[in-house]
């Protein structure tokens, strides 16, 4: 069974981009969300393993998209991962205890993301 | 031989021209006492300021025993010592001139008998302090006509001296208006700086993510054979990581990427802050005592963030005691009343302590009461937003026994150990 992993960010060109990447390696199923109002309705359908979390984002912010899938009882329990385009990365980041990787990121280095939160 | 009472008048002219040009009190003061013995044929001229507690005087420049020019900054004598400013202080006149009587030195030791003159120094509102003339080394008889120069010397003095006061502290209020507008504009700079870089930080990085995803995914279908290809993409790859680590530079200078917490051991940050001020407790004599909890639990914290609140603190204490006293540094932990634990550091020391009127502007961004001294007050409004960007609490309160402050630091942990 292929993993689904779900990314939600408003940046088109790169969730296109990495969903093209990430299926090429036959391991995953991806879907992209660019439009974190729908992330939730989003999930609930595709039922993700692992959510890449944009933090910065117009009308509801990364933050925001986390708090409504904690509140969910039936992704409460899916692993996410914040996306950054400001914080530097150090391998140990996190902001409240999730991990937080820095753009750009290399294909391997998700893949590595990704191996270590899917249990 | 002296020369004649209306040449002496007219050097007197000369010579307040080229006083006129002394650039600072000190250098006035000087120059009245080699001018006044040079050009003005006076044996020994001493300046002597009134103290802030009227009864003494403030030594400034003179003329020693053997005739040598000194700096007599800082000595006292008590004002009565001398019967001729006693005298001219009840008779409130402008000079006195007395024959046989004890001439002294500069700390107030009768070295010898003669003539003196003594006139007030008058800087408009008030006598700041008295100019005297003896004839300890010459013998020379002193009379009226010496009297009455020494009176103009000393009133051209008196003028010049509370211009030359008033220049003074325009200068040095505008220097101080100088650091602090210095300070503002590079904490400003700095937070333009940052609100720069975090927003070239989100326009570039974007760009930068998807340009990467792009060259991996054109390098994906790429025939492995097609080198020329390969290189091409992998230079492409490579100015990508340049740009980002530029951006990350430009991040880290501003400080602007988040506080990093890491657990840390506030027993050996205390011991580093203490390494950046032990120059100022060396040479203030400050004994500093520890107290530390050994087994101290690790609290989340921005170490180099949490050294500056410990620098700010003891460096307030150090200020208060600048002839010694004692730097009493506290760690312990404690339950806290809703779970988990909470690590305390206090720092007491044995200074005056702090007014009870100031004591709610203390943490006012420049509330100062050192102002003079080069404090910008901006020390405790630092501790107070370190503070709470760590969840953590600072108090700060007079001790309750003997004298002094002391400052509480409170920091949440989960851990116990
Ligand atoms: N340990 C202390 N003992 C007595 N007074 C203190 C002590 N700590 C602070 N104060 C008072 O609080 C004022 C404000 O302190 P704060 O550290 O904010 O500024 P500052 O020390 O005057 O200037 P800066 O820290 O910018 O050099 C001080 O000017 C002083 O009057
Ligand atoms: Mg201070």
């Amino acid at each position: 069974m292929r993993k689904k992993i779900l990314i939600v960010d408003d940046e088109k060109d790169f969730t296109e981009l990495i969903k093209l990447n990430l299926e090429q390696t036959h391991l995953y199923d991806v879907m992209t969300e660019n439009f974190p109002q729908r992330a939730i309705s989003t999930a609930k359908k595709f039922k993700p393993d692992l959510i890449f979390l944009d933090i910065m984002m117009p009308k509801v912010d990364g933050g925001g998209v986390l708090f409504n899938l904690k509140n969910d009882p039936q992704l409460k329990n899916v692993p996410v991962v914040f996306l950054t385009a400001i914080v530097n990365e150090d391998e140990t980041d996190t902001i409240s205890g999730y991990q937080t990787v820095s753009k750009p990121i290399t294909i391997d280095q998700l893949m590595d993301v990704i191996k270590k939160n899917i249990k | 031989m002296k020369d004649s009472f209306e040449k002496r008048l007219r050097t007197l002219h000369e010579v307040g021209n080229r006083l006129s040009r002394a650039e600072s009190v000190e250098e006035l003061c000087r120059s009245i006492v080699e001018l006044g013995t040079s050009e003005l044929g006076f044996d020994r001229l001493s300046i002597w300021f009134v103290d802030k507690n009227p009864k003494y005087l403030i030594g400034s420049f003179g003329v020693d025993e053997k005739g040598r020019l000194r700096k007599e900054i800082g000595e006292r004598v008590l004002r009565d010592d001398d019967p001729a400013v006693r005298h001219i202080h009840t008779d409130r006149s402008h000079s006195v001139l007395e024959a046989g009587v004890p001439l002294r030195n500069g700390s107030g030791k009768v070295v010898g008998r003669g003539a003196h003159i003594i006139a007030t120094i008058w800087d408009g509102q008030k006598v700041v302090g008295y100019l005297s003339a003896d004839n300890l080394l010459s013998k020379d008889p002193i009379g009226e006509h010496d009297r009455e120069i020494l009176e103009l010397f000393a009133s051209t003095f008196g003028h010049l001296y509370s211009l030359k006061k008033a220049e003074e502290e325009v200068r040095s209020a505008y220097s101080r208006l100088k650091d602090v507008q210095h300070q503002l504009i590079q904490s400003a700079k700095m937070e333009v700086v940052g609100s720069l870089a975090s927003g070239a930080a989100h326009e570039v990085k974007n760009p930068l993510a998807v340009m990467l995803q792009g060259i991996e995914y054109i390098a994906g279908k790429t025939e492995a054979s097609d080198r020329g290809a390969h290189t091409t993409l992998e230079r492409m790859r490579r100015a990508v990581e340049k740009a980002d680590s530029i951006i990350r530079g430009l991040l880290d200078f501003s400080a602007v990427s988040k506080l990093s917490y890491t657990p840390q051991n506030l027993n050996s940050i205390i011991e580093k802050a203490l390494r950046l001020v032990s120059y100022d407790i060396d040479r203030s004599k400050i004994n500093t005592v520890r107290e530390f909890q050994k087994d101290l639990p690790d609290v989340r914290i921005d170490d180099n963030k949490i050294e500056q609140v410990l620098v700010n603190l003891f460096l307030n204490s150090i200020y208060q005691m600048p002839d010694g006293g004692k730097l009493i540094i506290r760690t312990y932990s404690k339950k806290a009343p809703r779970g988990g634990f909470k690590v305390f550091i206090e720092i007491e020391d044995t200074g005056p302590g702090i007014p009870e009127e100031i004591m709610d502007k203390i943490f006012n961004p420049f509330f100062t009461t050192r102002r003079a001294a080069g404090g910008t007050g901006l020390g405790l409004a630092i501790v107070r937003n370190i503070m709470d960007m760590h969840d953590g609490k600072v108090e700060i309160a007079n001790k309750k026994v003997g004298h002094g402050v002391k400052a509480v630091l409170a920091f949440p942990t989960n851990k116990r150990r």
